[in-house]
C-alpha cells in the first residue's frame, strides 16, 4: 500500500462558490459522522433521494474540492468525514456517488470509507475487486429508464 | 567461491595476557587474518576482505581503517601516524573521510578502537581471563570468552521501543558496548576507558548551505563505493532514497557499471513500481531489473533460518528472504556490492518531535507545522497540547513510563515528547514485567538523553537502533553472496543532514525537503516530486496467515518461555488466530526475533566462523 507522506504544497484554487459548497458539505459531514453507523446510513440514503448518479469526473472534482477546502480532510484517518463530504458536495449539485464503507478483501481487516462512481474508486488505492463493501448508499434507481437513457446519450 | 561468513575482528592490547588469548585463537582458527603491534604481538585478528583493511605503520605506531574508505586513505593515515604520540588525539580524523569504517590505533601499545559516530559500526569489549579484548561484534566476543546470554537484556528487548539507556545493554553478561561517537582507549596493561570523540552538530545551518553539504556528502558516499569499478547493483524501490543513490551511482558511468533493481509488489496498491520505472527511464545506460511479483518472498518466509548469529535480536527475522532477494539475484549476476536506501527516512523524513522545542523558538511556525501534522495524521488536539505543555526533562519522562499501562497507545498517534509510551505484549509473564519495572526504576537516576531536545534524542535513538539492524541486513546480504551498503548511514552524510535547521528538514507540506533540494539537478524533477511512500502492512498480514501453523508450533518448545519471559500457551493461541491485531505491530516481531536469536546463540555457542 502507498500512503501520502506530505500535505499538497500547492493547493488547487477553486472559485468562491464551489468552495462555499464544499465548506458546507464538510461541516455537515462532520456533524453527520457523529451518528451511529446505521443512523448515518439511513440519513445518507434520505439525502441521496432525488439525485442522479455522479460521473467519475464529477466525483473526482468533488473530492479535489473537499481536499483543497479543508486541510483536515487530507488526513490518513479522515476517510469517513471525507467520503461523506465528497458525497454531499456532489449532492448540492444534484448528483450522488456511491458511498461505501468496507474493508480490504485480504487481511488485515482495514476499515475504510470511500466513494465510487461508474464502478470506479475515486482517489483510492487498489481496484474495485480489492475492497469488500459492508455498507453502500448509491443514488436511487430512477423511477423510469428515461433519465438514465437520456444521460448516456 | 566467495567467503560467505560475515567479517569481524578482535583487537588486543599489547600485553602478555592478551597475546596468550590471541595465540590460542589463531591456533584454533588458522584461517583468520592477523595484524601485529610494533612489538610483534597480535593487534587485530579477524576475517575481512583484503580491500577492507588498510594499515599505516611508522615506528611504534600503527593506524588502521577497517570497512569502506577512499583509496587514498592510506596516505592520510601514514601522514597522521608519523606525528601521533597519543591515540586519544585522533578525534578529528574519522570525519574527514567518506565511507563507513572502524578506526584502530596502537601507539607504544596503547590502544584506540573506534566505530562510526552514529552507530553504523559498533565497538564492544569484554575480558577473558586477565585480558581485555575489543571487537566489532558482540556475538564473536561472547563466543571467544564463552559468555552466557543475559535474560534481563532479552526481557528489555521484548519491550519493543527500548528507552535509553536500556537500549545500550548488550545481550551477553560481561560484554560492554561502546556508545556511538565514543572510542575505547586502553593502556598497554589493558585498563579500558570510554572517550567521547564526536558530538552531533547543532542544527543551525540554513537549508541552502545545508543542502549543498548534504549533496557533497552523498556524492562522496556513493563515489567511495563506485570508485573500484566493476559491476554493482542498487535497489531502485521507487522511493526517493534509493532513487537518489541510483542517479548518483550512474553519474559517472566510467566507474562502476550499475544494475538498478526493483521489486514492485502488488501494483494496484503500491505505486513504487510506477515511480521506479519512471526513474529508470531517466537512467540511460543503466540496466533495470524488475523482480516478478510472484518471485518476491512473502513476509515470515524463512523466519526459522538460523544460520546467522547477530549481536542482538533483529526485526529482519520476519523479512530476511524478502530483504535479500534482489541481492541474491544480483550475486548471481556477479555484482560486487549492492546499495540500499536504508537510513534515508531517518535523515530526511524527519520526526515531528522536533516541534516540541521549535514551539519555544519559533512559536508561529511551529504551530502552523503542528496544524499540518494534525491534519495529515489525524491527531486529536488534546494529547498534542498535553505533550507540548510537558516541559519536564528526560529522567521525569523515563520515571513516568509504566509497563502495566493497560491502555495501548494509538498507532500513529502524536509523539512529541521524550518517549513513546510502551505497549507491552499480552504474552509477557508477570516475572518479565516485574523485571522490566525494576530495570526501568534502576535506570532513572543516571539516565541521560542522546540529545538536548526530545527531537534530537528520538532521532538519534532511532538511528542507533537502525545501525544495529542494518548490520544484520548487511550480514544477510553477504550470506546470499553480495555485501549490502547503506551510504545514508555514513557519518558525513548524517552529519550534513543533522546540521540543518529542523524547520528546513521537517515539514508536513513537503516530502523530504532537504533531500529534494540537495538532489536538484542530479535527480530529475519528476522523481523528486513524489509525495507518497510504499508500506507493507498488507503483505505482512498475508505472510503471517501463510505461516501461522509453523509460527504456532514454534512456541511448543520456546526458549523464551523456559527463561520465564513469555507465556507459551498465550502465544500459541494468538498465532493460531493469525488475524489478531497484536501480531500486526512490532510486539510480535520483537518476540519472534528474541526467540530465534536465543536459539541461534544457544546452538552455535563456542564455534567461531
Amino acid at each position: 500500500m502507498s500512503f501520502t507522506t506530505a500535505l499538497p504544497s500547492e493547493r488547487v484554487r477553486f472559485p468562491l462558490r464551489p468552495r462555499l459548497r464544499a465548506r458546507t458539505a464538510v461541516t455537515a459531514a462532520r456533524l453527520l459522522t457523529r451518528l451511529a453507523p446505521h443512523r448515518l446510513e439511513r440519513a445518507l440514503t434520505r439525502i441521496a433521494r432525488g439525485a442522479v448518479p455522479a460521473t467519475e469526473a464529477q466525483a473526482t472534482n468533488a473530492r479535489e474540492l473537499v481536499l483543497s477546502t479543508s486541510l483536515m480532510m487530507n488526513g490518513h484517518r479522515s476517510c469517513l468525514p471525507r467520503s461523506v463530504a465528497i458525497a454531499l458536495t456532489c449532492r448540492i449539485r444534484g448528483t450522488w456517488p456511491t458511498w461505501c464503507v468496507g474493508t480490504l478483501m485480504s487481511p488485515p481487516f482495514s476499515p475504510h470509507a470511500w466513494v465510487e462512481a461508474e464502478d470506479r474508486l475515486i482517489g483510492e488505492k487498489g481496484d474495485h475487486a480489492s475492497w469488500a463493501r459492508l455498507i453502500t448508499v448509491a443514488a436511487p434507481e430512477p423511477l423510469t429508464g428515461s433519465r438514465a437513457a437520456s444521460s448516456t446519450q | 567461491m566467495p567467503d560467505r561468513g560475515a567479517p569481524f575482528f578482535f583487537v588486543f592490547p599489547d600485553n602478555e595476557a592478551a597475546f596468550a588469548v590471541a595465540r590460542r585463537l589463531r591456533r584454533s582458527w588458522p584461517d583468520l587474518s592477523s595484524v601485529g603491534h610494533a612489538s610483534g604481538r597480535d593487534w587485530i585478528i579477524g576475517r575481512w576482505d583484503g580491500a577492507d583493511l588498510t594499515v599505516a605503520r611508522t615506528g611504534r605506531t600503527r593506524v588502521a581503517l577497517v570497512g569502506t574508505f577512499p583509496r587514498n586513505a592510506a596516505e592520510v593515515l601514514t601522514r597522521r601516524a608519523a606525528h601521533l604520540r597519543d591515540p586519544a588525539t585522533l578525534d578529528d580524523l574519522a570525519l574527514t573521510l567518506p565511507g563507513q569504517f572502524h578506526l584502530l590505533a596502537s601507539v607504544d601499545g596503547a590502544l584506540r578502537v573506534q566505530g562510526s559516530a552514529y552507530g553504523a559500526r559498533r565497538v564492544f569489549h569484554t575480558r577473558t581471563g586477565d585480558a581485555l579484548v575489543a571487537g566489532d561484534r558482540a556475538a564473536e566476543l561472547a563466543r571467544l570468552a564463552d559468555l552466557e546470554p543475559d535474560t534481563t537484556a532479552l526481557a528489555i528487548h521484548l519491550m519493543g521501543m527500548v528507552p535509553a539507556p536500556l537500549d545500550e545493554r548488550v545481550m551477553w553478561h560481561g560484554v560492554t558496548a561502546v556508545p556511538p561517537g565514543t572510542a575505547l582507549l586502553a593502556r598497554p596493561d589493558g585498563a579500558p576507558r570510554h572517550h567521547r570523540w564526536h558530538r552531533p552538530p547543532e542544527p543551525r545551518t540554513p537549508a541552502d548551505r545545508g543542502a549543498a553539504a548534504v549533496r557533497d556528502a552523498l556524492v562522496a558516499a556513493v563515489d567511495v563505493r563506485t570508485a573500484p569499478g566493476g559491476l554493482i547493483s542498487a535497489d531502485l524501490s521507487g522511493g526517493l532514497d534509493s532513487t537518489t543513490l541510483c542517479f548518483l551511482a550512474a553519474r559517472e558511468p566510467a566507474r562502476a557499471r550499475l544494475i538498478a533493481c526493483t521489486s514492485t509488489g502488488d501494483e494496484s496498491f503500491n505505486e513504487d513500481g510506477r515511480w521506479a520505472r519512471w526513474a529508470a527511464e531517466d537512467l540511460p545506460g543503466v540496466e533495470h531489473f524488475i523482480l516478478p511479483d510472484e518471485d518476491l518472498p512473502k513476509f515470515y518466509d524463512g523466519f526459522a533460518d538460523d544460520d546467522l548469529r547477530f549481536d542482538a535480536p533483529t526485526p529482519l527475522v520476519a523479512s530476511r528472504r524478502r530483504v535479500t532477494v534482489l541481492a541474491s539475484r544480483m550475486a548471481a549476476r556477479g555484482s560486487r556490492l549492492h546499495l540500499t536506501g536504508n537510513g534515508g527516512d531517518n535523515l530526511f523524513f524527519g520526526v515531528p518531535t522536533h516541534l516540541h522545542s521549535l514551539v519555544a523558538r519559533r512559536p508561529v511556525l511551529a504551530l502552523r507545522r503542528l496544524h499540518g501534522y494534525r491534519a495529515l495524521r489525524s491527531w486529536p488536539l488534546a494529547p498534542v497540547a498535553r505533550q507540548l505543555a510537558d516541559r519536564r526533562g528526560y529522567r521525569a519522562a523515563l520515571a513516568a513510563l509504566s509497563v502495566r499501562d493497560a491502555s495501548a497507545p494509538v498507532p500513529g498517534g502524536p509523539a512529541l515528547g521524550w518517549l513513546r509510551r510502551p505497549s507491552l505484549a499480552s504474552w509477557l509473564t508477570e516475572d518479565c514485567l516485574s523485571l522490566l519495572e525494576r530495570e526501568l526504576a534502576a535506570a532513572v537516576p543516571t539516565a541521560v538523553p542522546y540529545g538536548p531536545t526530545p527531537g534530537r534524542h528520538t532521532e538519534l535513538a532511532a538511528l542507533y537502533r537502525l545501525g544495529r539492524d542494518n548490520q544484520a541486513i548487511e550480514d544477510a546480504g553477504r550470506a546470499v553472496g553480495v555485501p549490502l551498503a547503506a551510504p545514508f548511514l555514513d557519518d558525513r552524510v548524517i552529519e550534513a543532514a543533522f546540521s540543518v535547521r529542523v524547520e528546513d528538514r521537517v515539514d508536513p507540506w513537503a516530502y523530504k525537503p532537504l533531500l529534494v533540494r540537495a538532489m536538484d539537478g542530479l535527480v530529475p524533477r519528476r522523481s523528486l516530486s513524489r509525495a507518497t511512500k510504499g508500506e507493507g502492512s498488507q503483505d505482512a498480514a498475508a505472510g503471517l496467515h501463510r505461516q501461522r501453523d509453523a509460527l504456532t508450533a514454534l512456541w511448543d518448545d520456546s526458549l523464551l518461555a523456559r527463561a520465564g519471559l513469555v507465556d507459551e500457551a498465550a502465544l500459541r493461541r494468538i498465532c493460531a488466530a493469525a488475524g489478531s491485531p497484536e501480531l500486526r505491530d512490532e510486539r510480535f516481531i520483537c518476540t519472534l526475533a528474541a526467540e530465534m536469536w536465543l536459539r541461534t546463540t544457544v546452538t552455535t555457542r563456542g564455534a567461531i566462523a
